[in-house]
């Protein structure tokens, strides 16, 4: 037990913030701002106070440039680089470990399945949706030229960010989905994704929820080509997207054993 | 969303949203940190640039319990812009001149100011040279303890004293 308020006096916060304390120090400072509340409030009004001298001290005038020119600069670097790490490939390895294991618990959710696989077949647009299985997908390697749009899309308040979760297959993947609603279009971001095997590709379902109904929004096969980020047309009233791997050329119907990742929208 | 969340989603996604919504909060300060030590308006942006993309590249080796992502950030600024003084884009003879970043902070009558921005004016303006020498030292300079000790001639626990009610005659809070 410290007491918070003499701890606040002795000044030991704003050499911390000032990133003047020892090692041991500011470990032990960290320990206790996770336990007192107080003590962090403090620390973030001692930031508060640096952040507003430094910026009154700037002159008016002196502007930085705007963000984009640093998106540029940053998201160029990340295109250029093929980021095949070995951990992608043991996280991958796992999972599959994992789904042997996993699949017998699954036969327990067959009735769900079946409920979605039967959803699919009343549905009435089958035929335009199997024609839009492929056709659908503009895979877009983001290059300048389209970039500043995509910035503007990416800043839009009118722009949904999903956060697609790692489900059981695969834990530790994830993936982000970017989407308009009024303008349809959307960008998913398959960074957290494992490589997807030979003869295989992720495809992504917009559902609704009440009754649950996927619908594909395509397959991503410029993931397997290497592009991060994909962009789609979702002109569907979605209230979770998923991401499942199927054979190549995509499924009618998603293999719930091979859903990666999962995230409900926030939009009411 | 609270920037220690803000903070973890971009080290661990590198969100990009994430990384905007950082660089709204701190670029400001940040340029006003490195051109108070640089004094060259365009020299600034460009270090600031470079300090962002440092960030970027190397989000993953900052370590929460090591320090504020606020003071590692600071910490790449200050550096970034003293290794520039001593590059040859610099300027001779802006080398040596180490005014205290109070100094740069004059009437608000070119700009338009929040009711808090106003007040630190005011305080700022009755805050006494002790108080300035010793938060442009540690924060803004980049002085360990012990150097702020010997350059200002004062027992190493002072600073930690002194530090502490300095910023306090400033408070500000971030609930107002």
């Amino acid at each position: 037990m410290i007491n918070v308020n003499e701890y606040i006096e002795s000044g030991i916060l704003e050499l911390y913030v000032a990133g003047t304390l020892n090692r041991e120090d500011s470990y032990e400072v960290y320990a206790n701002i996770q336990k007192y509340p107080e003590l962090k409030e403090h620390v973030k009004n001692i930031e508060h106070t640096v952040i507003k001298i430094a910026e009154l001290s700037k002159k008016e005038s002196l502007k930085s440039y705007p963000f984009t020119r640093l998106m540029h600069a940053v998201t160029k670097k990340q295109t250029n680089v093929v980021p095949i790490k070995l951990y992608s490939y043991m996280g991958w390895a796992a999972s599959i470990a994992l789904t042997v294991g996993i699949i017998s618990l699954y036969t327990n959710s067959n009735n769900l399945k079946e409920n979605l696989t039967k959803q699919i077949a009343n549905n009435e647009l089958l035929d335009e949706q199997r024609a839009r299985l492929q056709g659908d997908v503009i895979a877009k390697n983001i290059d300048l030229t389209t970039r500043d749009e995509v910035i503007a899309f990416l800043s839009s308040s009118e722009t949904i960010k999903v956060n697609l979760a790692g489900q059981t297959v695969a834990p530790e993947s994830y993936a982000n989905v970017y989407w308009g609603p009024k303008t349809n279009e959307m960008y998913v971001d398959l960074k957290g994704l494992p490589p997807a095997p030979q003869g295989k590709v992720y495809q992504l379902w917009s559902l609704t929820l009440n009754p649950l109904t996927p619908t594909s929004l395509g397959t991503m096969d410029a993931y397997n080509k290497g592009d991060r980020y994909i962009k789609v047309s979702n002109p569907n009233k979605s209230e979770a997207f998923g991401i499942t791997l199927e054979p190549a050329g995509g499924s009618e119907s998603p293999t719930l054993e091979q859903l990666y990742t999962l995230g409900v929208t926030k939009v009411s | 969303m609270d920037v220690d969340d803000l903070v973890i989603k971009f080290q661990q996604e590198k969100d990009l949203v994430a990384y905007e919504e950082l660089y709204k909060m701190y670029h400001k300060s940040m340029l006003g940190v490195i051109d108070n030590i640089l004094k060259d308006e365009d020299l600034s942006k460009d270090v600031l640039q470079e300090v962002f993309i440092k960030v970027w590249d190397n989000i993953e080796s900052y370590t929460p319990k090591r320090g504020r992502f606020f003071t590692w950030l600071l910490n790449i600024s200050r550096n970034a812009a003293i290794d520039k003084t001593r590059s040859k884009d610099y300027k001779i003879q802006k080398r040596n001149q180490s005014l205290d970043i109070f100094v740069n902070i004059s009437v608000p009558e070119d700009r338009e100011v929040s009711d808090e921005e106003k007040t630190l004016f005011d305080k700022v303006k009755k805050m006494s040279e002790k108080c300035r020498k010793i938060i442009d030292l540690l924060f803004y300079k980049g002085y360990t303890q012990r150097e702020t000790s010997e350059e200002l001639d004062i027992p190493l626990g002072t600073v930690k004293t002194r530090s502490r009610s300095c910023l306090n005659s400033l408070k500000l809070s971030i609930n107002k």
